[in-house]
């Protein structure tokens, strides 16, 4: 059917999850930094693919600025004001080609499209169905979140750099409160129109989606093996 | 599918001191189209949670009597065959849809059915082809507008075929044009010999394919007309049942506002340009206001079709949007867009985002933390809110929430208020409130502009008209003796009659023929001198 072609061009989420989990190592061990650049290097490849090329450019972009910074104050005399940032920097870096990997899933992945797979590894419904709603809500809170911003800033209470030092607390309590209450009648909405739909049938779903392994799922748990090799034993 | 309701009672396990339906008794025929209407909590959307199952399953409570569908009583009946033989639309076209995309989301039902991919495919194909929908597939649900995504929502239902549809609301986030499109699509069900429950207090858009209609009041079905009994009523007595009308009907919808004249100056809009992207087309425009007047001590309507660059515009007036060269000036006095964020309140569709404290007072001490108790007390009787001082916002209800927001505006003395689309989803009587409590606040702000598509609300609260077309001012005008006029050729250039559009074309050559549009511009006219 229509779009058949479109959906197997792209990397399917048990392939892309695998990639996650073999990557994992990164945040613990001690990981060559040629291994990580490596890493975010390959990861911002598949970002250009399957997303926009701008997300791949920023992140890339902050982790070459992240380290350069890191060396630059390295050199400087050591005020342990500088230390903390390093260390801060340094741990924080490590994060970045774990996002890249979870946008590509986020941008890759439909909600009909996580169930079919995830049933393809038999994973039952009680797993698979709040991170399929997940999946959808991600997008939502985005809406929500310009929206409660826009609202926060004709209240004088935006994001301002000095309210977020001044009042740390309270400008996180400002912009969960309306984004629960909001997250709160969004689910409950949308539980009840996927019930009536059916969706808590106990047979199992057919799907339109085609989750078989395509050429990318290859190349990307060939990729998964060899950066798992790299980050543990190298 | 025959319904039936046999000495029905519902009472929701939040709600317990009062039972949300009681005694409901009727029979809804295999086929027929039924408009079930009344006020805001009237029970009307519980008779469809009955139906469809969700009430009890979902929505937890204690059901008593029976609902039973082709003599079986819906308790019997496992919730996933309930799920292939009733179809549902909901109000909200944000939160019905399950998948991401298109396409998988018009798959959705069929997929929990069960269906093999092949028969889901031919199902989308002819139902978009049927519908009209082929160009929606396979994009994005985020990003399409609200009358796009509706179709989708009735698309997924059509491919599944169930007998029986209840839509619950299904026009109240929608524009004219998407709401006629709805009509089409429920005209294609009713020639499919499908069993329809409409549950709505705009009553005219399917108004022609009704057979009956259900008018219910504080929980039971009070009176049931046959289409033609209910069409001889007169407005006013609509109007009493909660109902909203249409715009056929403007012309009883004499304002006695003539020429209103304001004395307090001008706030003046020159060289507003911004590039903003439309839901509703996928693509981007500009907004480029040269030379607009804002009449400052009236309530200014922004009118136009959806993607005219409405929204955008309150947001650069507010200053929440940057525009650099855009030169606003209130009497002359030029403001910066810092001045106008500072001075300007938004009170927005979804007013769950914008209140932020545990309480009503606490809401108004945000705006203003040196704020008197008196002054608290005088905003708060003023939009009647004076009972809810400790309450916490979340837990009133909509039009409440609405007023408490105006409220932190007035606590933080803004002076530009702007309101969008504060009337969608209201009942008459809700309708009627919102308009005071916006005439009673008038007074004490420079301007309300308020972006809407609610002709009735229009000529029951606002002064004056700005229509944008494709980002720019088409027109602009007071709402006097030819402002009405003028407003009524807005809405009845294309004159719709139970959804179906009867006349199209330019006021001048609609007077030419003889029609429905004629005879309602002459009414109009002999009114308006009648009032002079």
């Amino acid at each position: 059917m229509k779009g058949d072609q479109k959906r197997r061009s792209r990397p399917n989420v048990r392939s892309e999850l695998l990639f996650l989990l073999a990557i994992n190592g990164v945040l613990i061990g001690n990981v060559k930094p040629a291994v990580i650049f490596a890493l975010v290097l390959f990861s911002g490849l598949l970002l250009c693919l399957f997303c926009r090329i701008s997300t791949a450019a920023k992140y890339v972009l902050t982790y070459c600025l992240m380290f350069s910074a890191e060396h630059l104050l390295m050199l400087l005399p050591g005020i342990s004001l500088f230390h903390f940032i390093i260390v801060i920097s340094s741990v924080l870096r490590k994060f970045i080609p774990c996002f890249m990997v979870g946008c590509l899933i986020l941008e890759t992945t439909t909600p009909g499209n996580f169930l079919a797979s995830m049933q393809r590894l038999h994973m039952p419904k009680v797993f698979s169905l709040p991170f399929a709603v997940v999946l959808r809500f991600f997008p939502t809170v985005k809406e929500d979140w310009h929206s409660i911003r826009s609202a926060m800033k004709l209240r004088g209470i935006g994001l301002s750099f000095g309210n977020v030092i001044a009042h740390p607390l309270r400008t996180v309590e400002y912009i969960i409160v309306p984004l629960l209450s909001s997250s709160i009648k969004i689910g409950d909405e949308l539980s009840a129109a996927a019930i009536a739909r059916g969706l808590g049938m106990e047979r199992d779903r057919t799907s339109v989606y085609d989750v078989r392994f395509c050429i990318w799922d290859h190349l990307l748990m060939l990729a998964a093996a060899v950066f798992f090799v790299l980050i543990t034993f190298v | 599918m025959k319904i039936q309701f046999e000495n029905v009672s519902f009472r929701y396990e939040s709600r317990k001191t009062q039972e949300s339906v009681r005694a409901l008794d009727f029979t809804v025929n295999d086929g027929e189209f039924i408009l079930i209407c009344g006020s805001s909590g009237s029970g009307k959307s519980t008779v469809g949670r009955l139906i469809n199952g969700l009430a009890p399953y979902f929505y937890k409570g204690e059901l008593s009597g029976n609902v039973m569908l082709d003599g079986r009583s819906v308790r019997e009946i496992p919730q996933a065959e309930l799920a292939a033989r009733i179809g549902s639309v909901f109000q909200n076209p944000r939160t019905q849809f399950f998948d991401t995309d298109s396409t998988g989301e018009m798959a959705f039902g069929c997929e929990n059915m069960g269906y093999p991919p092949e028969e889901i495919g031919r199902r989308i194909k002819q139902t978009s082809a049927e519908f009209g929908i082929e160009e929606l597939l396979d994009k994005k649900l985020f990003g399409m507008s609200g009358g796009e995504k509706q179709k989708i929502a009735c698309g997924s239902i059509y491919a599944v075929d169930p007998d029986v549809y209840i839509f619950d609301e299904p026009s109240s986030n929608l524009d004219l044009t998407s709401i006629r499109e709805l009509a089409r699509i429920m005209k294609l069900l009713k020639n499919r010999g499908k069993t329809v429950i409409l549950i709505e207090h705009r009553i005219y858009y399917a108004m022609e394919l009704t057979d009956r209609i259900f008018y219910m009041e504080s929980g039971t079905v009070k009176e049931i007309y046959s289409r033609p009994d209910f069409v001889k009523k007169p407005l006013s007595e609509l109007h009493q049942m909660g109902l909203r009308t249409s715009s056929e009907e403007l012309s009883q919808l004499l304002a006695d506002r003539v020429g209103i004249r304001s004395d307090r100056g001008y706030v003046d809009v020159q060289q507003l340009s911004f590039s903003y992207r439309t839901t509703a087309a996928h693509q981007n425009k500009t907004l480029a206001i040269q030379d607009l007047r804002i009449p400052k001590g009236s309530i200014i309507a922004l009118i136009g079709e959806n993607g005219a660059g409405k929204s955008t515009f309150v947001k650069c007036m507010c200053g929440l949007e940057k525009c650099e060269k855009a030169v606003i000036a209130d009497n002359g006095r030029k403001l910066s867009a810092r001045q106008r964020l500072r001075d300007s309140y938004l009170v927005m569709q979804d007013v769950n985002h914008q209140l932020f404290s545990e309480s009503v007072e606490g809401e108004l001490l945000l705006s203003d933390p040196d704020i008197s108790k008196e002054q608290i007390e005088s905003i708060l009787e003023m939009l009647d809110l004076g009972a809810f001082l400790q309450d916490h916002p979340m837990a009133l209800s909509g039009g409440q929430k609405q007023r408490v927001a105006v409220a932190s505006a007035c606590a933080a003395h803004k002076k530009y208020l702007y309101l969008d689309e504060p009337t969608s989803g209201l009942d008459y009587k809700q309708m009627k409130n919102m308009s005071r409590m916006i005439r009673s606040i008038k007074e004490n702000v420079s301007f309300v502009m308020i972006v809407t598509h609610d002709p009735e609300f229009i000529f029951e609260c606002c002064d004056h008209i700005i229509e944008l077309e494709k980002g720019s001012v088409k027109s602009t005008y007071p709402l006097d003796k030819n402002g009405q006029m003028k407003l009524c050729e807005h809405f009845m250039s294309r004159v719709i009659d139970g959804g179906r559009i009867v006349q199209q074309g330019k006021h001048n050559e609609l007077m030419q023929k003889d029609g429905i549009y004629r005879t309602f511009v002459n009414d109009r006219k002999k009114a308006v001198s009648r009032k002079l």
